[in-house]
């Protein structure tokens, strides 16, 4: 009996413990369930409401870049850069407690870290010596005038290998002698520098900013009189920029009431959205992009791409809603590459934004558009807004949820 | 104290773990399970009709003596054709069925509850397809997913009218859920990909009545009758379809010319056709009228005086009620098994071994199915 048992025991626990397997290829739509997939592809015009623009984000002193560019041969953007002062006497040794005085400045050595997004070949830098009561109230046309040969303290060639159509970032310097800069003592060891970018056709260029990963640095390379030893040694110390911008003429003013990105200092547009509860909230966004199609040419240096971004918000306080940060994902499909001077429509991949919308309620049903990085360049989108009846659209791909996806 | 532990056991089966999968499951209402214990089925259901320890005529109920407890176990073992596509190896296990009836008292009264498959929604389906999105054509693969079913709870009284009739009524609740989840992946990695999950319940109810005459020591009759109200679909509480459920009108015949030889046959017809316009606008399915008829042979066992071991053959066929076109499907079914007592004959192990053709609608699909009951006389 008790062996019996066992045998009906391990029968009943063979089958009870028999692994499933039930997944099969369907053989639609004969034999699959009626119409529980069905996805929906439209452009929608109407759901950007109450968009609105904004400027004064990152001033052009405090962007990560400082653009220049020229033009038609004419200076149409420059950098200006005003350093810390150097000192007047230096630690001849490390172990020194006192200071030793400068006897002589050798020379300097001025160094720039370039991003170059273009493909024109021959192009220079060239550094100007400005006066050095340069501040953020400074204008165009005040220093206009010292961007002249008179003033040209060194040339910069650009080697023709650094960069073509992508980001890339180099260091050039160029050694100059004390004369660069009659002033210096006078100065009390401030020195100042304009940059423009020459060459024989229209381009532009990136200097990485004291905001940057790689700010301009002056060195200066000195004779001190060493206490220790009455020896004269050989020191060198550097600065970093006290304030640095890119100055250009102002752009030309927008026609009509658009909306704006980018530019210095940065323009940002608030879009808000308005969709039907059956898209937004009982569907699965597979893939949305925000279509914009500029009101007239973009701006921005000749030649130059930038990148144009839709970010989610953290919460809707109108110009000052803070962004919710972008994902890995949001880098790559919420940005995009506008060209400058073209009116090509632009698309953005906002899917990851408006994604989540579904799920959080309490997520803002907004973007904020803006250039980045922001301030560090002319680039600047301008488009029809919704008060003009031409607000950016959305063009939308999403499928409708079982049960209106409770 | 014992039996209710017992009933306990049986009864916490969840409802939803119900009957077999099958290709036709994905149609109309479902897969319509069969109430019907692991004895009727190695009979080919031609005990059912007279079987208590099956849900298809309340009448037998009556003959419920002392506290019966029983419970099956179903693994079965699946391959099938379907236009193109075809799959083998699928393998599902399940709890179809379970029940505990007993007397009242002395009284000619007998009560039993328990439940039993009604329909079976449980399938998972991969499927391949392009669909045009941004004016380029985009692969996409697709999962959809459902498992679960709708049960039958099912209370029965019995009553025996002297010793050659037995009535019984029936009440039905049929109710279930099934959890639905669908998959879409895209070929272009721009479309992130949909993952969907819901939760289906069914609602219905019912009520049955049966008689079973004892005509002579080796002929019975039985007759019963099944109405049900409409079933209720609703999707995370959202009603999404209403499905006419069948009148089932059910007779059978058990003739035992001697002892150890019993022949039975049973008869079912089902009004599946009153769900024509509800699974047509759902599904774009045909709904038929069914017919089933099973019949089977048993030899001896320990009842009968003439071997410990009975054995049990039979043959069914049954119309499926749902087809994607105007060709009805049917059903096959070979079936033996047997049965063994233990411990002290206060216990029945019933083993049960099926071969289940299917055909028609555009499907053809091949089980084997091994199904294990156990009842227990506490």
């Amino acid at each position: 009996m008790g062996r019996r048992f066992v045998w009906l025991s391990l029968l009943l626990a063979a089958l009870a413990g028999c692994s499933e397997r039930l997944t099969a290829p369907g053989e639609c739509p004969e034999f699959c369930p009626p119409t529980l997939i069905d996805i929906v592809d439209t452009v929608i015009t109407g759901a950007i409401v109450r968009d609105s623009s904004y400027r004064g984000y990152v001033q052009a002193r405090g962007a990560s870049a400082l653009q220049i560019a020229r033009q038609a041969d004419t200076i149409l953007s420059r950098a200006v850069l005003r350093y810390f002062r150097f000192p007047d006497s230096l630690r001849a040794a490390t172990a020194d407690a006192e200071l030793s005085a400068v006897v002589s400045v050798d020379s300097f050595r001025v160094r720039f870290t370039v991003e170059r997004m273009t493909d024109v070949d021959g192009l220079e830098l060239a550094l100007y010596r400005l006066p050095i009561d340069m501040d953020s109230t400074t204008t165009l046309a005040e220093v206009a005038p010292f961007f002249d040969d008179s003033t040209l303290i060194a040339t910069i060639p650009i080697p023709d290998t650094l960069t073509t159509d992508s980001i890339t970032a180099d260091t050039v310097a160029v050694m100059v002698l004390p004369a660069a800069f009659p002033t210096f003592a006078a100065d009390t060891g401030v020195v100042a520098i304009g940059v423009a970018v020459r060459g024989a056709a229209d381009a532009f260029m990136d200097l990485t900013s004291a905001q940057g990963a790689m700010s301009p640095v002056v060195t200066r390379f000195v004779t001190v009189d060493s206490l220790a030893t009455g020896t004269e040694v050989e020191r060198s110390d550097a600065r970093q920029p006290l304030f640095d911008t890119f100055l250009f003429p102002p752009p030309p003013p927008p026609v009509g009431d658009v909306l704006l990105a980018g530019g210095a200092p940065s323009a940002r547009s608030l879009l808000r959205i308005d969709l039907p509860a059956a898209i937004v909230d009982s569907s699965e966004m597979v893939r949305s992009t925000l279509i914009i199609v500029p009101s007239e040419a973009t701006l921005g240096a000749p030649g130059d791409t930038f990148l144009l971004r839709a970010e989610a918000l953290s919460a809707d306080f109108g110009p000052k809603s803070p962004l919710l940060g972008s994902t890995i994902e949001g880098l790559v499909l919420g940005t995009t590459e506008v060209v400058a001077g073209t009116m090509d429509t632009i698309r953005i991949d906002v899917t990851h934004i408006m994604r989540p919308w579904r799920t959080d309620a309490s997520l803002p049903r907004s973007f904020m558009i803006r250039v980045v990085p922001e301030g560090a360049g002319l680039g600047e989108v301008r488009v029809g807004s919704t008060r003009e009846g031409s607000g950016p659209a959305l063009h939308l791909t999403y499928v409708p949820l079982v049960g209106g996806g409770n | 104290m014992r039996g209710l532990a017992v009933l306990a056991v049986a009864l916490s089966v969840p409802a939803t773990a119900a009957a077999q999968n099958s290709v036709y499951s994905v149609l109309g209402a479902g897969l319509p399970g069969r109430p019907i214990g692991v004895h009727a089925r190695a009979l080919g259901g031609g005990i059912a009709a007279f079987d208590a320890a099956s849900a298809v005529n309340p009448a037998a109920v009556a003959a419920f003596g002392r506290l019966n407890v029983g419970a099956n176990l179903t693994g079965a073992f699946r391959s099938y054709e379907a236009g193109e596509s075809s799959a083998d190896g699928l393998r599902q296990t399940r709890f179809p069925f379970a029940y505990v009836g007993s007397r009242i008292g002395r009284t000619p009264l007998s009560l039993a509850v328990g439940y039993a498959p009604y329909l079976d929604r449980t399938f998972d389906i991969t499927s391949s397809d392009t669909v045009v999105l941004r004016g380029e054509p985009v692969a996409v693969e697709d999962r959809l997913a459902s498992d679960g079913s709708s049960a039958d709870l099912r209370g029965a009284l019995g009553l025996r009218l002297g010793s050659r009739l037995q009535i019984g009524g029936a009440v039905h609740i049929i109710s279930g859920s099934t959890r639905m989840e669908i998959n879409r992946r895209f070929s272009d990695s721009t479309f992130l990909t949909v993952q969907d999950s819901s939760q289906a319940t069914f609602t219905a109810a019912g009520f049955s009545a049966g008689a079973i005459v004892t005509v002579s020591s080796r002929l019975r009759l039985a007759a019963s009758f099944r109405s049900d109200t409409d079933i209720e679909e609703t999707v995370d509480s959202v009603p999404v379809a209403d499905v006419d459920l069948p009148v089932t009108l059910t007779g059978g015949i058990l003739l035992a010319p001697h002892p150890a030889l019993r022949w039975s046959a049973t008869v079912s017809w089902r009004s599946w056709s009153d769900a024509s316009a509800s699974v047509g606008q759902n599904g774009g399915n045909t709904a038929f009228d069914t017919w089933e008829v099973g019949s089977g042979l048993e030899f001896g066992g320990s009842d009968a005086g003439a071997s410990r071991f009975p054995l049990r053959v039979g043959v069914r066929y049954a119309q499926l009620p749902f087809s994607p076109t105007d060709d009805r499907p049917e059903e096959w079914v070979v079936a033996a098994g047997s049965a063994i007592q233990f411990a002290s004959n206060r216990a029945l192990l019933e083993a049960t071994l099926e071969r289940i053709f299917r055909n028609g609608g555009g499907a053809r699909e091949r089980v084997w199915q091994i199904s294990v009951g156990l009842r227990l006389v506490p």
